[in-house]
Order: C-alpha cells, then sequence, then structure tokens
C-alpha cells in the first residue's frame, strides 16, 4: 500500500512560473475582475484577464426597444456613468436625426457629467484608499460622496441612475436657486476632498506603494489603445472634452496631465480632475442660459449611422448607432474606456511584484460592467 | 459616416478595403502615428461587416469589410498588440474567422449562453433559439 | 438575543449587475447610513459569513460561483437578493446572457426592490434577514451541538 510513497522521489520544485487566480470575487473590488497571474517567484510575469462574469448582451437589446425607450438600457451600462452612458446614447441618436438640442440642455448635461466624474472619482479615491488599508480615509471620502450624491438626487431624480437623459434634451430642469443652493453644498465637499486627497499623497505608506509601481511607459499607453487617466498619466494629453461636445466648448477647462506613468501618477490625474470638475461645475452654474431643455424627436430615425466619443471619468467611450428607418434602430455599439484600457492595464501588472496587483487593479479604476456589456 | 457634435455633423473617412490589404493599411497607419479605438462588428442576414476604426488625435478613419462565410481574416495584434479582445469578441459572438490572435481564450472570451448571439446569418445559426432558457 | 442577531456578517456577491446596486451596498457600509452600527462587518471569506448579499442576475459563468459562495456558508444562513436584476433579470431580462433572478440558483429569504436599490431599503433587507437568522438559529435547536455544558467545562 505504501510502496509507491516509499518509492516517489521527492523532488524540490524546480524554479519555474506558477499561475495563480485573482478573483472573481476579490475583497478589493466589488466587482468580479478576474486576472490568472502567472508568477516567476513574487514576480508578475504574465496576465491573462479573463472576463464574462458580467457579460449580459445589452447591446443586442437595441432591436427589442423603441429608440426612446432603450435609454434606460444604456443608462444600466454601468452605474457609476449612468448619466454619460444615456447621454452618449442620445447624442448618437440626436446625430441621426440632426437634431439640435437646447442649450440649457447642453448645460444640464455638462452640469450631470462633471458631477459624476466628481462623484465617479471619489468613490475611486475611496476604493484606492481601502486597497492600500487606509480605511478611515475611505470612510471618510464616501461620506463626502454622499453629499455629491444628494445633489444629483435633488437635481437629476436619482441617486446613482440619474434617469435624466432622454433623446433630444434632459427630462429635468432644476432651477437656478436649486443649483445654486447645490453648488453652496458642494464647498464642503468641495474643501473637504482637498483635504483627503492632500493626506492621501503625502502620506509616506502610500507613496511607497505608489511610487514607481506599475509603470506604464508613454509608448505603450498609446499603442495599446489605453484612453482617459490612464493615457494622460502617461504624458498624452488627449481629453475628449475637447472636442467641445456639451458646453465644453463654451466653459474654460483644461486638461489634466502628467508625465511618470505609475500608480501615483494615475492618482494624481484624478485627484486634480476632481478639483477641475468642482471649478467646471462653478462655470457651469454661473453661465447657465435660460431656456428650453428638451425638444421633440418624432417619427422614425432616418436611415443612417452615428457615432460619438464623450470623455467618462474612466476615459473614451465610443457609441455607434445604426438605423434601418424603422423604431427600432439596427445596431448599437458601445466600446467602453475599460475595455480599451484591459491591453494596457496588463502591461502595467508585467514585471511588479504580487503584492502590488490590487493597488495597481485600483489605480486603473477598472469598470467590469461597463467593459462586458 | 458620420459624427455628432451638437448638430454639428463631422465627416469621417470611411473606406471599403479588400480583406488582403488589411494588414498593410493598417501598418501605414501606425507608422504614421495613429492609434486603434474600436474594431465593430455589424451583422445582417448576408454579411458580417467588420470596421477598423483609428484615431489621430481628434480625426478618425475607418477600414470597412464584409467578413462572413469563409473569410479568413489576418489579426492585427502583430501590429496593434492591445487588439486582442476586440478580436476575440468578434470571433466569439459573430464567428468571424480571425487568425493568429495574440492572446486567444479559444472562444470562450465571455463564454456566453449562445451560439455567435450576434450573427444574423440565416443559414449558419443552428436555431433561433439560441441558449436563453 | 444571539449574537447572530446581533452582529451579522456579511458577504456581497456582484453577479451580473450594472454596479448601481453595488455602489448602494458599498454606500450603506459608509458613514452616512452604517450598517456597522447594526453589528455588520463585510468579510471576503464565505466561511465567516451569515448573510449573503447578491447583486445582479444569473449566467452560466457565475452560477457555480454564486452555489460555491451559498454552499461555503455555515447554517443558520440567509441570502438577500437586492434590485430588480437580482428578482427577475430587471431591465436585462431579454438578454441571451441573462437567466433571470438568483432564486433559480439558490434559495432567496429577502427581495429589496429597486433599480438601483435605494440604501435604505437594503439596510432594511439586512435588519430582516438579520432577524431571520435568529429564528433559524432557534429553530436548530440552541446547544445541541458543539457547546460545552456546566461540568465538561472545567
Amino acid at each position: 500500500m505504501s510502496a509507491s510513497i516509499e518509492h516517489a522521489a521527492v523532488v524540490r520544485r524546480a524554479p519555474g512560473p506558477t499561475t495563480i487566480p485573482f478573483g472573481p470575487q476579490h475583497p478589493v473590488l466589488p466587482e468580479p475582475l478576474h486576472f490568472d497571474l502567472v508568477l516567476e517567484d513574487e514576480k508578475v510575469v504574465g496576465v491573462v484577464p479573463q472576463v464574462g462574469y458580467i457579460h449580459r448582451g445589452l447591446e443586442l437589446l437595441i432591436d427589442k426597444r423603441d429608440f426612446p425607450d432603450y435609454v434606460h438600457v444604456a443608462e444600466r451600462i454601468c452605474g457609476i456613468c449612468s448619466f454619460m452612458h444615456g447621454m452618449g446614447y442620445c447624442e448618437s441618436v440626436e446625430g441621426l436625426f440632426a437634431t439640435i438640442v437646447p442649450d440649457r440642455a447642453r448645460w444640464l448635461r455638462t452640469f450631470w457629467c462633471e458631477l459624476e466624474r466628481v462623484q465617479s472619482h471619489l468613490l475611486w479615491l475611496g476604493l484606492a484608499a481601502d486597497a492600500l488599508g487606509f480605511e478611515n480615509l475611505f470612510m471618510a471620502t464616501w461620506r463626502a460622496r454622499e453629499l455629491v450624491v444628494d445633489v444629483a438626487e435633488e437635481t437629476a431624480g436619482g441617486r446613482v441612475i440619474f434617469g435624466s437623459a432622454i433623446v433630444g434634451g434632459v427630462s429635468r430642469d432644476p432651477d437656478d436657486e436649486t443649483l445654486k443652493r447645490c453648488l453652496a453644498a458642494m464647498r464642503d465637499v468641495r474643501a473637504e476632498t482637498l483635504r483627503l486627497a492632500d493626506v492621501m499623497i503625502r502620506e509616506p505608506t502610500v507613496r511607497h506603494r505608489l511610487d514607481g509601481v506599475g509603470t506604464l511607459s508613454h509608448d505603450d499607453a498609446y499603442i495599446l489603445g489605453a484612453v482617459g487617466p490612464m493615457l494622460r498619466a502617461s504624458g498624452h494629453d488627449y481629453d475628449v472634452r475637447s472636442r467641445n461636445y456639451a458646453a465644453y466648448g463654451e466653459i474654460e477647462w483644461k486638461s489634466v496631465v502628467e508625465t511618470a506613468g505609475d500608480s501615483m501618477a494615475r492618482a494624481l490625474v484624478r485627484i486634480r480632475e476632481i478639483e477641475q470638475s468642482f471649478a467646471i461645475l462653478d462655470r457651469v452654474v454661473a453661465t447657465m442660459p435660460a431656456g428650453p431643455v428638451s425638444v421633440p424627436v418624432r417619427g422614425m430615425p432616418p436611415k443612417g449611422e452615428s457615432w460619438v466619443r464623450l470623455e467618462q471619468p474612466r476615459g473614451e467611450v465610443l457609441y455607434y448607432v445604426r438605423s434601418n428607418g424603422t423604431r427600432q434602430l439596427e445596431r448599437f455599439r458601445v466600446r467602453t474606456p475599460t475595455f480599451a484600457n484591459i491591453p494596457a492595464m496588463v502591461a502595467a501588472f508585467k514585471g511588479s511584484s504580487l503584492a502590488d496587483v490590487p493597488t495597481i487593479a485600483l489605480t486603473i479604476d477598472p469598470c467590469i460592467s461597463c467593459t462586458e456589456r | 459616416m458620420r459624427e455628432q457634435i451638437d448638430g454639428k455633423a463631422i465627416e469621417t473617412i470611411v473606406e471599403t478595403i479588400e480583406v488582403a490589404s488589411l494588414l498593410g493599411r493598417v501598418s501605414a497607419l501606425r507608422a504614421a502615428g495613429w492609434r486603434i479605438v474600436q474594431i465593430l462588428g455589424i451583422s445582417t442576414d448576408a454579411t458580417i461587416e467588420l470596421s477598423y476604426s483609428f484615431g489621430l488625435g481628434h480625426e478618425m478613419r475607418v477600414f470597412r469589410f464584409n467578413a462572413a462565410g469563409e473569410v479568413s481574416v489576418p489579426s492585427i495584434t502583430p501590429i496593434f498588440p492591445g487588439a486582442y479582445l476586440y478580436e476575440n469578441e468578434l470571433r466569439d459572438l459573430f464567428g468571424v474567422q480571425i487568425q493568429c490572435i495574440s492572446v486567444d481564450w479559444l472562444g470562450k472570451v465571455y463564454d456566453v449562453a449562445a451560439d455567435r448571439p450576434f450573427s444574423r446569418i440565416k443559414v449558419t445559426l443552428p436555431s433561433s433559439e439560441g441558449g436563453r432558457p | 438575543m444571539s449574537t447572530l442577531e446581533k452582529s451579522p456578517w456579511l458577504i456581497h456577491y456582484d453577479a451580473s449587475s450594472c454596479n448601481g446596486c453595488d455602489i448602494e451596498v458599498l454606500a450603506c457600509l459608509t458613514p452616512v447610513y452604517d450598517a456597522e452600527r447594526f453589528g455588520c462587518i463585510v468579510t471576503g471569506d464565505p466561511k465567516q459569513a451569515d448573510i449573503l448579499l447578491v447583486t445582479g442576475s444569473v449566467n452560466n459563468l457565475n452560477e457555480p460561483v454564486l452555489k460555491n459562495i451559498y454552499e461555503q456558508m455555515p447554517e443558520p444562513r440567509a441570502v438577500v437578493a437586492i434590485g430588480a436584476c437580482a428578482y427577475s433579470g430587471g431591465v436585462f431580462a431579454d438578454c441571451y446572457n441573462v437567466k433571470g433572478g438568483i432564486a433559480k440558483v439558490i434559495p432567496v429569504d429577502v427581495f429589496v426592490p429597486g433599480c438601483a436599490a435605494r440604501p435604505e431599503a437594503i439596510l432594511d433587507g439586512v435588519v430582516r434577514a438579520a432577524g431571520l437568522l435568529a429564528e433559524r438559529r432557534r429553530a436548530m435547536g440552541r446547544g445541541k451541538r458543539g457547546t460545552v455544558t456546566e461540568g465538561e467545562a472545567s
């Protein structure tokens, strides 16, 4: 019985690559993100992302819904950028109709876009702090974020799914007094956010885990197709807001660029963008024109195709629609920022140590629900 | 094709090309500093139209061709290594024959419940109700 | 009052949700809604968890993961299905890769309504599940197994 054991040679495993799974149910991420990490000792030498836990196939719902009703599905591509998804779909359909949206609707769209960016970046700041073991910073950030979410609820009607984008404009029109009151409420959030971000970037233990970790070179970021803060942290000045959609052409703003390409640079880009977004919100409310907030979009969409690019908190997103002349569009496609960032994320992991994988994953701010649709 | 920015439509160059010239055209774009934006698939009853979009600053160019049936499409991952997700997606969801993708999930990128759910080609679909129980 | 009722530990699994409900679950744990005042802690280990919070609907890939988490949890346990998707698939019910609500895979005790579910509703669901846990604990019979009776202790 024991003969086989006695004769078995005990061989110390030769040093070589080991594959270990990371995820899908991982405490650092609320979403099921799954990588197979190939390790040599503690060093990551290869990464294979495994997706599909959240794939729903929602692009195919486009021919089961009338085009104005699909906004509800588009908003639920992802709960973090819900307004921008709804608005991107609406803008692409407006492109088919060649509809011109009223000025106030453009300003309100800008307002909600920036509100969403603040909300999303604060969410990221909290999760990143939590991944770094900085639990009270996580709690404090999310407390500040709740005030932003309250403003979203008061102005748009929803906390996470805003529900205010419609084809032809927006469905809600908060009056100027409400907007000014919301801005005043957000001054506290702004000061608190600056304080928290300052704590985060000055803390030596945080710097130790972010400085020089997960570096993505200038060329790699571009060739691998990275977008958003990931691309800008590697020194590329590419922000889709410079295409001047919504009201960005009439409001002063500047894209945030860092050059180091490491985890710290990505964190700094987002932190500076929070501050920038607060400033844009101020300017949007100060220059908000009066007038109607939507125009009716009636009838069948003309045959054709149209696409729109927007800058989401995670980067460039692309919406494409094609119409065959009926109420149900033929094809809807969204290329989300995390989808474009996955190859660059894999490149950032390579050469890092196993212990750094969760923090690098968070500095990329992945949104899996977007990616898999 | 036009891109919409608040009523102002921006024309984009869309070129219909031959599959055989794909790699050559894509290499030329990369050499000129363009980056990959997306690969899009659209299926009708008889065709699967692939659109490869590339961006340079605010400009965009699109290469388009039909890849239905037995058309063998070369992978562009030797030129743009980040394109593997798009190509796996096209193969699994549309059934496009893409050859030699650098990172290959062998038909399981999403592990979906239906066979080629995005393809509407009548002949090759095994049954109308794919996998929804 | 049993300790389970006083401090249920939570485990959260996102089964193909759009993130909306997941954000609200996280919001519940942070200071404004503060589920920790009920003694809740989120754990990543199913064997330490009493209440399973599930958002989103089931597909082929996450079905075994969800079952696995549920089966590893010790009795008594409770499942809270959060949001419209976890009930029926919600807005995505017609998608080809959505099998439907999570009740198709594991028994659900509390359904929380909403798309996305509001934090107040989620808190209410957790509190109800904690009540159920205490009931189940009593029904299982306290002290039958694994406890030390007086006399043996010394």
